[in-house]
């Protein structure tokens, strides 16, 4: 294949061929499957359909998987090669922006595509557990395909419009954003408000249409019960549609987004420090812990960083704060779900932290500098942790306080449930679980800290990705083993005439998800320092 | 009075995944002299440079620096030593005195005595007008002057600097070299290493060869010149017009092996000499009453890059 508008194109697929980390992704993947497939075969014995739970947990974990990772691995495609500023090399070698659009980006899409039907073998095993079709996971997953496809060019989009990968990625997170929550947040809206818009059925039914062409609302409708409809449904049609305009839409204002000359450094003179467009003070003189006050500064944004998130941790405590709303008012829902996004945006934005403590380091070559200092690598690393701390702080707060909400909600159920429970057991459960979330949010962090050492970028997708496959793997393979024992115990007590159930079991689960995620912490703990001398070495 | 070792390596080795960087590599670096490190690329000088910074663990042998041995003593060591690596390595983002405030921060130093050493190393990088300008705005040259500012923040004894000039222009290597000159007047013991030995002819009083990771030469810069052509010298004469008496007193000199005649339109002479016969001084007295007008009169720097081809094997290592 000569021509040269598939060039870049054919080279990106030679070297995805190519290169071991291909070979062992899908591996990986195929493992990880099996590895489901055997935890639910022992687990779901009792269920009536084990093979849909195991084949939805499987796609719900391939769309988040393929969210987070996709927001680094498609963002890249255009904004890589801008900030090594190696667009322009592209274009002098003749290369028409459409062949750098398909070989920057379709190379990427076959990637991910081509991940999605090498596990499709694996996947038709769940229809002999029982409980899905093949013309289901056929739908699924041309759903999801379709939904890769208009991500992958979204991606594309905000890659040529921004300067930086990371731009691309934010720009990318919104519109992903409006996309899938849009419709569900109008609905929020009381319709009452709505009808005054006067056009109360029309907003009805373009959410209606809005809410069927996202994935989620495929999803449902595929693996529900007795699904009979067409493998290809008005979400797959309206997803290739938007990704075409995507693409379109990127090829059409790449000229004018990627043929800028690359920032220039600042004019000399007093520098500028904005944040968010405003002008910002120089940071004071270093103080005593002089690695703090960088990292505090230059890394977390200092006071002005504190101070937005404090306001916007704080924004979102406000709805609890309304306590004459009940659980099923418009407040209530906001409450409810602030309390369980509270605590996501917190994990997203240590782990943004955790992503560029250390390669901010290396990407400046400052790491042996400071290597060289009259400290020992882990001091280093923990005045630079102690950074994020306090930067992240607000956020901390926030997470108890919603925690403390969700406890205070779950003390109002417990009345009812105290019936079938102990309150000791209850009240063990809940406390299990919340000291879950936090060893799960240290666990990323250092999963995310230790990947940024040798990932250039996308250590925080891929960390967020393995920690929730760890988590959907310790949970499958504990609820297995709690499934051979515990039910079994709990038949016991039945025959024997107990009329409570004991809780004790279900604490095993958090528990040792908590106690292999607390090893894993040790190791990384142990071996990060150690990592980073080498580096310091090896810059 | 025989001078202080500052440095002393023994039978240094170390060895990557692929191959043996360094194989019993021995020398020693006197105090208050500017010792050039010198090899081809690949031939170690990072790698030994990296050792004396305690970044990397010697696999085999002793090295001491102030006579503290370098892995039981780190701490002491890096307290006094500034290593300036091979590469720009800066947060770009802070300005020239942020940048150098925090590292004198990091070292403990404190508020008042902090003014006064940033003030001081500005004025001897000559960069005391450009403090408050970030540092992603400099030039490559500004950028090497700030890093050699932060290298001096905390007083180090030694400074031990990876190919300082590369990268440079003409103007900013001259620059540089005079800097490092004021800092040997100020008592500082520097190790410089390049793959361009003529760089530090002029500046080094010692020198090192090495080529793939072993010493080839260690010892003055004179003695480099003496075993690369035993006692002869080669030294370059240039005159203000041509002006053959000159050329042909040159030649009758006893001692004189060779006189290349000058080339068209340039009045410029090679002389080689044997030492034991002829001194500089004596050919410079001789062309005088010849009645030659001299321009200059140097030696040929192109017998160290002679000594530095016979020294070192060619090829690159792999």
């Amino acid at each position: 294949m000569s021509s040269p508008l598939l060039a870049l194109f054919v080279r990106s697929l030679r070297e995805d061929a190519r290169s071991r980390a291909t070979y062992w992704t899908r591996g990986v993947l195929g493992g990880f499957l099996l590895l489901m497939l055997l935890g639910f075969a022992a687990s779901n014995r009792w269920s009536n359909a084990p093979g849909r739970s195991l084949f939805t947990t499987i796609m719900i974990s391939q769309l988040v998987a393929l969210t987070f990772v996709g927001l680094s691995y498609f963002t890249s495609a255009i904004a890589e090669e801008k900030e090594e500023q190696t667009l322009g090399l592209l274009r002098m070698t003749g290369l028409s922006p459409l062949a750098i659009l398909l070989g920057k980006s379709t190379s990427r899409l076959c990637g991910a595509l081509l991940l999605l039907v090498g596990q499709f073998p694996f996947t038709i095993i769940a229809i002999t557990l029982g409980g899905i079709s093949l013309r289901q996971i056929i739908a699924v997953y041309c759903a999801v395909g379709a939904f890769t496809f208009l991500f992958c060019n979204l991606a594309l989009l905000g890659s040529v419009l921004a300067r930086r990968g990371p731009n691309a990625a934010i720009f990318c997170l919104v519109a992903m954003a409006v996309f899938l929550g849009g419709a569900p947040l109008f609905l929020l809206v009381p319709s009452a408000a709505r009808s005054v818009l006067g056009a109360d059925s029309a907003i009805d039914r373009f959410l209606e249409w809005w809410w069927n062409s996202t994935p989620i609302a495929r999803l449902q409708e595929v693996l529900a019960t007795g699904f009979s409809g067409a493998p290809i449904g008005w979400q797959v049609v309206s997803n290739l549609a938007l990704g075409v305009a995507c693409f379109l839409l990127a090829w059409t204002v790449f000229e004018r987004f990627c043929d800028r000359a690359p920032e220039s450094a600042p004019a000399a003179g007093s520098p500028p420090r904005r944040f968010f467009g405003f002008r910002l003070r120089r940071p004071p003189r270093p103080w005593k812990d002089a690695l703090l006050w960088k990292d505090f500064y230059f890394l977390c944004g200092g006071y002005a960083g504190f101070a937005v998130r404090f306001f916007a941790y704080g924004g979102t405590l406000i709805p609890f704060l309304y306590r004459s709303g009940g659980a099923g008012t418009q407040f209530g829902i906001m409450r409810s779900l602030f309390t369980s996004i509270v605590p996501f945006v917190f994990s997203v934005d240590v782990a943004a932290m955790a992503s560029r403590i250390f390669r901010s380091e290396l990407h400046d070559q400052t790491l042996t500098d400071l290597a060289m200092l009259p400290l020992t690598m882990r001091h280093i690393v923990y005045r630079k942790a102690l950074a994020c701390v306090l930067a992240a702080a607000p956020g901390a707060l926030a997470v108890l306080m919603a925690q403390g909400f969700a406890v205070s909600l779950f003390k109002s159920t417990q009345s009812s449930l105290a019936g079938a429970m102990s309150v000791t057991g209850m009240n063990g459960l809940m406390i299990m679980q919340m000291c879950g979330s936090w060893v799960h949010v240290a666990l990323l962090v250092y999963v995310v800290a230790w990947l940024s050492l040798s990932m250039k970028r996308g250590s925080l997708a891929l960390g967020y990705v393995l920690t929730y496959a760890l988590n959907i793997f310790l949970a499958t393979v504990i609820m297995a083993a709690f499934a051979a024992t515990g039910f079994m115990r709990m038949a016991a007590a039945s025959r024997s005439g107990a009329t409570r159930i004991n809780i004790s079991s279900f604490l095993w689960s958090p528990i040792l998800t908590m106690a292999i995620s607390l090893v894993l912490i040790w190791i990384i703990h142990r071996q990060g320092p150690r990592r980073l001398e080498t580096l310091a070495a090896e810059s | 009075m025989e001078a202080e070792t500052l440095i002393d390596i023994q039978n240094l080795g170390h060895r990557y995944k692929t191959h043996q960087a360094l194989g019993g590599v021995t020398f020693a670096v006197q105090r208050q002299s500017i010792h050039g490190f010198v090899g081809p690329n690949g031939a170690g000088k990072t790698t030994t440079l990296k050792v004396l910074a305690t970044l990397l663990k010697p696999q085999s042998g002793k090295v001491s620096v102030f006579g503290h041995d370098i892995v039981a003593d780190r701490k002491a060591v890096r307290r006094r030593i500034g290593f300036m690596p091979d590469h720009f390595s800066m947060y770009r983002q802070m300005t020239v005195f942020e940048y150098l405030d925090f590292f004198g921060a990091a070292y403990g130093i404190g508020l008042g005595e902090r003014d006064k050493i940033i003030g001081d190393v500005l004025a001897l990088t000559d960069m005391a007008g450009r403090k408050d300008e970030l540092i992603n705005g400099l030039s490559r040259g500004m950028q090497q002057r700030v890093s050699l500012a932060r290298v001096l923040v905390h007083d180090p004894d030694l400074l031990l600097l990876d190919e300082p000039a590369s990268g440079l222009d003409p103007r900013a290597r001259i620059e540089l070299m005079e800097i490092l000159e004021e800092l040997r007047r100020l008592g500082k013991t520097i190790f410089i290493s390049s793959h361009i030995l003529s760089e530090l002819a002029t500046l080094c009083d010692h020198v090192t060869i090495l080529d793939r990771g072993e010493v080839k030469y260690t010892g003055t810069m004179r003695g480099l010149v003496a075993t690369s052509d035993g006692l002869t010298a080669t030294y370059q004469l240039t005159l203000a017009a041509e002006h053959p008496p000159t050329s042909d007193a040159l030649a009758r000199l006893p001692g004189v092996s060779r006189v290349t005649a000058p080339l068209p339109n340039e009045a410029r002479y090679s002389l080689t000499f044997d030492r034991a016969q002829l001194s500089p001084n004596a050919i410079l007295r001789t062309v005088l009453e010849a009645g030659g007008e001299v321009v200059s009169f140097t030696e040929d720097v192109k017998q160290l890059n002679q000594a530095f081809m016979d020294l070192t094997e060619p090829g690159v290592r792999t």
